[in-house]
């Protein structure tokens, strides 16, 4: 029983970076705006944060209320640059989605990758890595609850996750706001007939979803890795996100319970001693469920259950 | 245009404004570190050709682990030996394909006259280089090929770090002694948890002669092992650790595979940690105790030096404690004591003087029974078999009919979890 608790708390932790790029891509593709790029922009949002809180925590004392906001503001600026561009090339520039988003994933891995190599040469480290343990233990201390035995570090953005998708799905489905975004992505010309500001809203939604995501970057090296930055640490767990997306329809609340799925499936043979050659298969289960959850709406053809009609396309007003 | 003008300057700022962020870095200071315990050794100066050139070629680049060490090594040689940087090439991210082909006869055409790869999967490519260019002399870690292949230019060469991971097992041993004596744990829950990266013969025998370490100070203990199938997967390696610290109740970490997935696991739960391949203090202030590597500038000099004389390279060289290639790094006293450092120092010594031996039959079992013969696999074939008697004089000869590790038997007192042996 014990083990079972274990497990269900590990596959929480490792199912939060997932839950914050599955929420942010789910805002961006209400909108119409299939946003390949967030695993790019989880990496920039994951080492804006870390630039922050290492020149944060070297420059001497570590005030644990600035070295959460520090590396908040960081990672939040650099996701929302990040989201800005590709924002600006689809939206305004019309440039085609899947391009942009792909280049953009590209440019943040390797952004990434360049800043975390250029931090860690300026600590002269004989192994490559950076350690913000102060910041970590700021970011993990935070709430005054959580158990030692258990495995620890329970931060308050594993709880902002949460918080975040519901208020996501709340907007998107209760609010007048909501519906105006949803009515974009269905047909964005008939959103713009009714007096919708269509760019406003790809902008707003695409920024607001970048910067949800870019959290994620922020949570897996403050709270789940103890503040410890490897080039490439951050994996591919973006693409998993973008995999929830599908599999929770494109609705927040079951992103919940999708990337804690896939989290607990990802680490489970550590729990059931599977052997090395069971892994990989535990670790495609996801990926098989995706699938047949793509079939299975597509058979069904459920309108509520296919994906905004207008993603992917940019939005010429003269197009008629 | 005044979209395209928004566009670079947008692009423009983002950079500027985390270039003008580097400012200086902090200086290293490590409260409660000791001095290295065992420093690589000291390279003698000799003169080289003006003409002499050497190519590295690397997996990745020195941001990963594994290939900073030998990144490290090559520019530490460069330094003694006054070369230029048109005398030493390094190649980095050659993927393990016919891109090390490309890249070894690209450093051929620009006046090698050392070609070095540092990746097991890197051999059969540079093999092929060798064939073709026996004016090259070819050099390759890790690899098994050399003695069997019988090409006068190409050589392997790995180092006996399973001495430096018996020094680091002797430093676990002692803590859980530690913790044995101060009633936080019984003898028998002296229970030690290994991330490991494969099932290889390094592997396996990396993580045995650090619990045999463990064992000649701790003789209760026990070792549980659990492998990730990557040698670079952070959030593998974490869980992994993780579960061997919670569900299997392990009391003290060792890893041995690239990120710092094990020690940040442990440095969140608050569990002692040994490490690989550089110190992790910085991760790991109040859990990191010690960690080993290999160091690789001796063999560099050694290659250079054979080259410069016109002497022939070994076909499998060693790297020892002897010639200076293993190193670890200083002990952590937030977490270890003096008394550990003494034991270190005393098995160097032992080490030194050839009486220690780390394979010595006498301290081991296998299935309840002493090992007095056993059939390494030692040249290469595609079923694996055993082909060389390796025991013998009461311990099991690792890295001697070859440089690459050829110890994969699981030894009583470890129990591999996630894979069927």
């Amino acid at each position: 029983m014990e083990k079972v608790l274990l497990f269900l708390i590990r596959a929480v932790l490792q199912g939060t970076p997932l839950l914050y790029g599955a929420t942010g891509e789910i805002l961006t593709e209400k909108a119409g705006n299939l946003n390949l790029g967030i695993p790019g922009i989880m990496y920039v949002g994951a080492i804006s944060g870390v630039i922050g809180g290492f020149f944060y925590q070297t420059s001497g004392s570590v005030n644990p209320f600035l070295a959460i906001l520090i590396p908040l503001l960081s990672c939040l600026l650099g996701s929302l640059l990040t989201s800005l561009l590709y924002s600006f090339l689809t939206v305004t520039l019309r440039a085609n989605q899947n391009v942009t988003g792909l280049a953009l994933t590209t440019f943040g891995v390797g952004f990434g990758n360049f800043f975390g190599g250029s931090l860690i040469k300026l600590t002269n480290s004989s192994t490559p890595y950076l350690a913000l343990t102060k910041i970590s233990k700021a970011y993990q201390n935070f709430l005054p609850f959580g158990n030692q035995q258990l495995g620890g570090q329970h931060g308050f953005l594993i709880y902002l996750a949460v918080v975040l998708a519901l208020i996501v799905s709340f907007v998107m489905k209760r609010t007048r706001v909501g519906l105006q975004l949803r009515s974009i992505g269905e047909s964005p010309a008939t959103a713009d007939a009714a007096g919708i500001n269509v760019t406003r809203y790809k902008y707003l939604s695409t920024c607001l979803g970048g910067m949800i995501a870019g959290l994620g970057g922020l949570y897996y090296i403050m709270d789940y890795s103890n503040g410890v930055w490897q080039n490439d640490g951050f994996g591919d767990r973006g693409w998993l996100a973008i995999a929830i997306v599908i599999f929770a329809v494109w609705r927040p609340h079951f992103a919940i319970v999708g990337s804690y799925l896939f989290g607990g499936l990802y680490i489970m043979y550590n729990y059931l001693n599977a052997s090395m050659q069971v892994q990989p298969l535990l670790q495609m289960l996801p990926y098989v469920v995706t699938i047949i959850v793509l079939i299975f709406v597509s058979v069904r053809k459920k309108r509520e259950n296919l994906p905004p009609a207008a993603l992917g396309l940019s939005y010429f007003r003269e197009d008629r | 245009m005044f979209k395209k003008t928004i566009a670079v300057a947008l692009a423009l700022i983002m950079a500027i404004a985390l270039f003008a962020a580097c400012g200086n870095s902090e200086n290293n200071e490590k409260p409660g570190m000791t001095e290295d315990l065992l420093k690589g050794a000291e390279l003698e100066k000799f003169d080289v050709a003006d003409d002499f050139k050497i190519g590295v070629i690397c997996l990745h680049d020195e941001n990963s682990t594994y290939d900073n060490n030998f990144i490290k090594a090559i520019k530490s040689v460069q330094e003694v030996l006054g070369l230029s940087n048109e005398q030493v090439l390094i190649k980095t991210n050659v993927a393990e394909t016919s891109a090390c082909t490309e890249a070894a006869n690209q450093l051929v055409s620009a006046g090698c006259k050392i070609i070095f790869c540092d990746s097991f999967g890197h051999e059969q490519f540079l093999l092929e280089v060798a064939k073709a260019h026996p004016e090259v002399e070819c050099c390759h870690a890790t690899g098994t090929l050399a003695h069997t292949e019988k090409l006068a230019n190409f050589h392997n060469a790995f180092a006996a770090i399973y001495e430096g991971r018996y020094l680091a097992g002797i430093a676990a041993g002692m803590k859980l002694n530690e913790m044995i004596n101060d009633g936080k744990i019984t003898a028998e829950q002296a229970v030690m948890g290994y991330v490991g990266a494969f099932t290889y013969a390094e592997v396996i025998s990396g993580l045995t002669s650090f619990y045999l370490g463990a064992k000649s100070v701790c003789p209760s203990v026990t070792m549980k092992v659990r492998y990730t199938g990557s040698w670079y997967d952070q959030a593998a390696e974490q869980e992994a650790a993780n579960a061997l610290i919670t569900t299997d109740k392990c009391v003290l970490i060792s890893q041995h595979a690239d990120s710092l997935g094990a020690p940040a696991a442990c440095e969140s739960a608050g569990v002692p940690n040994v490490s690989y391949n550089g110190s992790t203090y910085d991760a790991g202030e109040n859990t990191f105790i010690i960690a080993s590597a290999i160091n690789w500038a001796p063999y560099f000099h050694y290659i250079i030096k054979c080259v410069t004389d016109g002497v022939a390279i070994e076909d499998d060289y060693t790297g020892t404690i002897a010639t200076g290639s293993i190193v670890l790094s200083g002990l952590n006293m937030n977490v270890s004591n003096d008394e550990t450092k003494q034991a270190i120092l005393k098995a160097i010594d032992e080490f030194k003087a050839g009486t220690l031996h780390v394979f010595d039959t006498s301290t081991f079992t296998v299935g309840g029974k002493t090992l007095d013969s056993y059939k390494a696999d030692v040249d290469t074939d595609a079923n694996f078999e055993g082909d060389t008697e390796v025991v013998s004089g009461g311990y099991f000869h690792e890295s001697e009919f070859r440089s690459a590790p050829y110890f994969d038997i699981i030894i009583d007192g470890i129990e591999n979890l996630n894979t069927k042996f």
